[in-house]
């Protein structure tokens, strides 16, 4: 009927007349999603109206043909897509798009010398456009044309900066063909320039390094290979994908949001991805990951138990979700999805030992030895499990099984520091447990904040574990703790500051890093840290059951009572303490008002204040200490207190 | 949706579209299809159930071996079964009893025939099976046979007689029923203890309640491929004896090999006389496994420039071949790969470094548009020169297939490449008849009537067995071909074959030419037969056998059309190593 319509049109024909078109054969795309079919739909669509206008420019009809061109070769129906393009081709002869979409048409499919000659036509319309040149460079070395790839490679070099680790590459493998090591290994190493890193380009310098018999550069080469392609502006290209509306293109297109550290984008792009196939797992899931880089862990959360609720058989929404309610103290919920995560997947020893790890924590430590145990003896154990083993033997107070399960992972993973400076961490918690009943560390078992145990056992494993993982924050807390009780406040303080660096709201780490300078006499340093340790935990809460009050009344009194005077300020230490006795009134805040006041020449009033302490410890039927009586006398001798270490 | 074609003022006419089986038998054609008359009526069944899972269009296996010990090549066939979460029942209500089959090559002179003698041979193997091997685990000198499942795999033990099939089952006590998806194994002596050891080439851990929806980067759900799946670790099992296995793999210092692995070759790749292994796997870097004697294996491929292609990218492989395919007396490496990809030839230089000579080869290009799987060598134009025979089915959705509505649409033609010297080839389009485009998987290569020439054996995946039998028929006069065996325990025990032996042919001016590897291993999921057939001129024969363990002899043939044992220890030694041209 259509072709009635248009013999019956002929007399009046179109611009486009004169121009031979071929048959675009439609394909089958009710298997597509439905944002591709609509978008191909469309294109066709217009064309056909475009088709039945008599009026229609040839230039306009060449676009149409051109997008549905674009749109079949972009969801791969390769046949009408090069007919939709030679159309357009045809009708718009000086438009070097369709030349260039067509050579991407010929790659696919094989046909390597219509490429180039489609390239060729490219670069004669668009000089400029390096990308096209780039491509004819590559396809010529695929056709072992390596004369003219060579001389389409160095005018590369000498056109834009931005082609010039293309070039190189090329150039280097075509010296690489000829057996010039020497040359290839150089241009190799210039190709790496302004790329990022684990480009196939350490490849081929590995085995130019090899080929020179420079073996151990070529592993070390070889192993930065990630398979990542040179990258070089490819404009026409870039045009094309930026068509594709499929789930897998917005999921492609937020993964790699993602992996450039843009959660934002990468959500926006995901949400598409949802809108495309709404309902999949997969893709809540990926929601779900963005949503937890942009710190939205509730949002994250309920994706996530979305994801699972559709389908409960994927493995990482179950271990994703065990991981955020870990972290928000869920055990129980965490232990549910860390054992879903397991069964899934029965030899994801991550999930497994995780799961043990949380066992251990909810106290259920022999359930996590008996899992503990199968994952050890199972091949590709990690090192990981043996350290869970060791933490849950640790739980049930088993020393010596602990210890040997510890000491496998030293064993066991001579490339893994950061399981093996985890294992001496807990080496050295388990030689601070094991003093002999009645001795000072009695308490060790609740763990290093309790501990101070044999010194060089315990020192040896922490010194060991910094060595390894110099950012094993509890190691430094613990050994910083530990050269404190030695009267090391220096080097304890250094520590204490590393563990901080790794953990800014632990306020337990910033109170004992400043009686650590306190104890060393830098007053100064001690009032700078309690001062950024308080802005860091505002609005943070305390840890450890040190609460920032703690902190504040410290720094209120060493301003009250610092030895060193350009660190006194009477005015703040009494504002600090008098909000703190406001807030929440005790003996303690009532103690530092007094010293408070004595630093500004109340002495009255500190000595009133003071003397309210003493009686109130006796009414509770205690007895004052000795520097509660002595700082008494001194504030009734006019003289302030000068002691503000004395912990609270 | 409209047909622009109709308003054009020139109409070009389209390519006309093959679809299906071509009915017309070409008597040009290399191979000629006689499956139904020679009685193998196996079709395949891979449990599709529409929901695209994983396993179902990747097997199944096939394993040639003269297992009767009567002198012809018996054929094992892999079968698979539904596919469906558990408590969820599929009808089939047309599906024959689904298991394993083994059919008895009766060949009485000249004359072909297949017998189904599963029932009566006890091989009741009813996995879903992904490939097979054959190797003699106890010495007794029958081949034995190892089918790799979706699943845990399975060890039958060979009991025949001549003339009378029987297996039995030996898998529990073995350790060798590893439960993982296996797709690849090859039968060697690693250490050099007297019994083949195993190396299983495990591929993704796939099971149906984790199956996955995938879609192509178009959007269109499809099949997915490995990379939607943990890759599953590879294992090296050391034969104790007794048909009991130890997993060595730790030990040996593969404990990381964890790619998915769809295809294993063994062979002394660095001239050390030592067995080394090589990994083809999907999608991830192929592994170089050389034999440390004693120290374990060390992959050496990336090193070597055997791990990945041209370009720095590692490539789908998965079918393997291991054979001097440029006539240098060194074992190169052929792969077949997916489509958009080429198969790739690796050549060895022979000092622990490889090129890849796909472009100059001829092997790359014509593979491009084709997925491909089992490969074989043979010399079917007996010009002196190995070609090629690669059999494909896509792994993705074709469109016109699928557009037309069939069920699996994933059929492509199979390709022979003639060899023409110098590590070049060239497609050949005369290569089987009735021209089929079926969605072939397993490629067994093996002389099933004894005449001298290699014939095929293609598993197709969801449809029937192929039997491609050979017309080249060379002159009995211009062949002679050897099974090479090691000593017997006793006078009456026959020793077992010696897999991973290397023998070339000796010419009168005294140059080996035609070096070929005697295995059972390599292709896509099966086992070939090890038999290696020579040309022969007016002068008798002479063969130089490298031993696996060391040592060469040389043999001089009796006679001329037919195979002759070679015993190791009965032929002259050769001291040094021969001449290679």
């Amino acid at each position: 009927m259509k072709l009635v319509a248009w013999l019956l049109v002929l007399a009046f024909a179109p611009a486009y007349a004169q121009v031979a078109l071929e048959p675009v054969e439609p394909p089958r795309m009710d298997h597509y999603e439905t944002a591709a079919q609509a978008q191909m739909a469309a294109a066709q669509g217009a064309l056909d109206r475009a088709l039945d206008e008599p009026g229609t420019e040839p230039a306009q009809l060449a676009a149409l043909f051109g997008r549905v061109g674009e749109l079949y070769l972009l969801y791969d129906f390769m046949s009408p897509a090069a007919a939709a393009l030679r159309n357009a081709q045809a009708l718009a002869p000086d438009d070097p798009r369709w030349a260039y979409y067509l050579a991407i048409h010929h790659r696919y499919e094989g046909a390597l010398e219509a490429a180039v000659s489609a390239l060729d036509r490219v670069v004669a319309l668009m000089p400029n456009n390096i990308a096209a040149l780039t491509h004819r460079a590559d396809i010529r070395l695929e056709l072992g044309l390596l004369d003219k790839a060579g001389a389409d490679y160095r005018r590369l070099l000498e056109s834009d900066p931005a082609y010039s680790s293309a070039a190189q590459l090329g150039l280097g493998r075509i010296a690489f063909e000829r057996r010039d090591y020497e040359s290839a290994a150089v241009l190799f190493q210039a190709a790496l320039v302004g790329q990022p890193k684990g480009t196939v380009v350490h490849h081929h310098l590995g085995l130019a390094l090899r080929r020179l018999g420079r073996r151990e550069e070529a592993a070390a080469q070889l192993a930065l290979n990630e398979q990542l392609s040179v990258t070089f502006p490819d404009p026409l290209f870039a045009d094309l994908q930026r068509l594709n509306v499929s789930r897998e293109a917005h999921i492609k297109r937020g993964t790699a949001a993602m992996r450039q550290g843009h959660p934002q984008a990468a959500l926006a792009a995901f949400l598409e991805a949802l809108a495309a196939l709404p309902d999949d797992p997969l893709t809540i899931f990926n929601i779900a990951m963005a949503l937890i880089e942009l710190g939205e862990k509730e949002q994250a959360e309920a994706r996530l138990r979305e994801s699972i609720a559709i389908n409960d058989n994927y493995r990482d929404p179950q271990y994703n979700l065990a991981l955020i309610l870990a972290e928000r103290g869920d055990l129980d919920g965490a232990e549910r999805h860390f054992r879903r995560a397991a069964e899934i997947d029965p030899e994801d020893i991550e999930a497994r030992v995780r799961h043990a790890d949380i066992l251990t924590r909810l106290e259920r430590s022999d359930e996590a030895v008996v899992l503990l145990v199968e994952v050890v003896a199972s091949d590709g154990a990690l090192p990981l499990a043996q350290l869970a083993l060791g933490a849950a033997h640790q739980a049930a107070g088993a020393v010596e099984p602990a210890r040997a399960a510890l000491e496998k992972v030293l064993e066991a993973a001579p490339g893994a520091p950061g399981e093996r400076a985890e294992a001496h961490y807990r080496l050295a918690v388990l030689a601070a447990t094991n003093l002999p009943a009645g001795s000072e560390a009695d308490g060790a078992a609740n763990g290093p904040g309790s501990t101070t145990g044999d010194g060089n056992d315990t020192i040896g494993h922490l010194r060991r574990a910094i060595e390894l993982d110099p950012g094993l924050a509890e190691a430094h807390a613990f050994l910083g703790r530990l050269l404190a009780r030695d009267g090391q406040y220096a080097e304890a303080a250094s520590h204490y500051g590393r563990a901080i660096a790794r953990d800014p709201v632990n306020a337990g780490w910033h109170r004992d890093r400043a009686m650590a300078l306190i104890l060393g006499k830098r007053y100064a340093a001690a009032r700078g840290g309690l001062s950024s340790a308080r802005r860091a935990l505002a609005g943070a809460g305390g840890r450890q059951g040190v609460t920032a009050d703690h902190l504040d009344t410290l720094l209120a009194r060493l301003l009250a009572a610092s030895p060193d005077p350009s660190v006194r300020d009477g005015t703040e230490a009494l504002a600090i303490a008098e909000r703190l006795m406001s807030d929440r009134p005790s003996l303690e805040h009532a103690e530092t008002v007094a010293m408070a006041l004595a630093e500004n020449r109340d002495f009255d009033g500190a000595a009133a204040m003071q003397r309210q302490v003493l009686d109130e410890v006796r009414r509770r039927g205690g007895t004052p200490t000795a520097g509660q009586s002595q700082r008494l006398a001194a504030y009734l001798n006019g003289e302030p207190a000068r002691e503000p270490w004395f912990s609270p | 949706m409209r047909r622009h074609g109709a308003f054009v003022l020139t109409l070009l006419l389209s390519a006309e579209v093959v679809s299906g089986p071509v009915a017309a038998e070409d008597s040009e054609t290399v191979f000629v299809d006689r499956a139904a008359e020679l009685g193998v009526d196996f079709t395949h069944f891979n449990g599709m159930t529409g929901e695209l899972y994983f396993a179902e269009h990747m097997g199944s296996g096939v394993a040639l071996a003269d297992f009767d010990g009567d002198g012809d090549l018996d054929l094992y066939l892999g079968q698979g079964h539904p596919l469906a979460p558990p408590g969820e029942a599929i009808t089939i209500t047309d599906a024959p009893a689904l298991r394993d089959r083994l059919f008895r090559n009766d060949l009485d002179a000249g004359e072909l025939r297949f017998t189904d003698v599963t029932a009566e041979s006890g091989l009741d193997a009813r996995g879903y099976a992904m490939g097979a091997a054959v190797g003699d685990i106890d010495n007794d000198g029958d081949p034995d046979l190892y089918i790799l499942n979706l699943g845990p795999n399975e060890l039958w033990r060979n009991d025949s007689e001549p003339g009378v099939i029987r297996f039995t089952d030996i898998s529990a006590g073995s350790n060798a029923a590893d439960p993982r998806w296996s797709a690849a194994a090859s039968f060697f002596d690693f250490d050099a203890d007297g019994l083949l050891d195993l190396f299983v080439g495990n591929y993704v851990e796939f099971r149906v309640a984790i199956h996955k929806q995938c879609a192509s980067a178009e959007g269109v759900l499809d099949y997915c491929g490995p990379k939607a799946y943990q890759a599953e670790a590879n294992r090296v099992l050391r034969n104790f004896g007794g048909g009991v296995f130890e997993d060595w793999t730790a030990r040996l210092g593969l404990a990381d090999l964890k790619r998915p692995t769809l295809g294993t070759v063994v062979a002394d790749f660095d001239n050390d006389g030592l067995p080394d292994i090589y990994v083809a796997n999907d999608q991830h870097a192929n592994a170089l496994l050389l034999n440390q004697a004693g120290a374990g294996f060390v992959d050496d491929a990336a090193l070597a420039g055997a791990a990945v292609d041209a370009t720095g990218q590692p490539q789908a492989s998965m079918g393997v071949l291991a054979e001097d395919l440029n006539g240098d007396g060194l074992v190169d490496l052929f792969m077949t790969h997916l489509h958009r990809e080429t198969n790739a030839l690796y050549v060895n230089l022979g000092d622990g470094l490889w090129d890849d000579a796909t472009r100059v080869s001829g092997l790359g290009r014509p593979s491009f548009l084709y997925t491909g799987f089992g490969t074989a060598v043979l010399d079917y134009d007996r010009d002196g020169e190995l070609d090629i025979v690669v059999v494909n089915g896509a792994v993705k959705r074709i469109d016109e297939q699928f557009r037309d509505g069939e069920a699996l649409p994933l059929r492509q033609k199979n390709q022979l490449f003639r060899g023409l010297g110098g590590g070049r080839f060239a497609e050949t389009p005369d290569f089987e008849s009735p021209a089929v485009a079926e969605v072939s998987r397993a490629l067994a290569a093996g002389d099933l009537d004894n005449d001298g020439d290699r014939d095929l054996v293609v598993a197709n995946n969801n449809g029937p067995a192929r039997i491609l039998l050979n017309r080249g028929r060379p002159p009995p006069e211009r062949w002679a071909g050897i099974d090479l065996r090691l000593p017997g325990l006793n006078e009456a025990t026959p020793g077992r074959r010696a897999l991973g032996a290397w023998v070339g042919a000796r010419n009168g001016d005294g140059i080996v030419r035609g070096w070929r590897r005697f295995h059972t291993d390599g292709s896509y999921a099966a086992a070939s037969d090890p038999r290696v057939a020579f040309l022969v001129g007016d002068d008798p024969l002479a063969v130089v056998v490298a031993w696996p363990g060391g040592g060469r002899e040389t043999f001089r043939l009796p006679g001329r059309g037919r195979y002759f044992t070679l015993v190791r220890g009965s032929g002259e030694r050769s001291p040094l190593p021969e001449a290679v041209p």
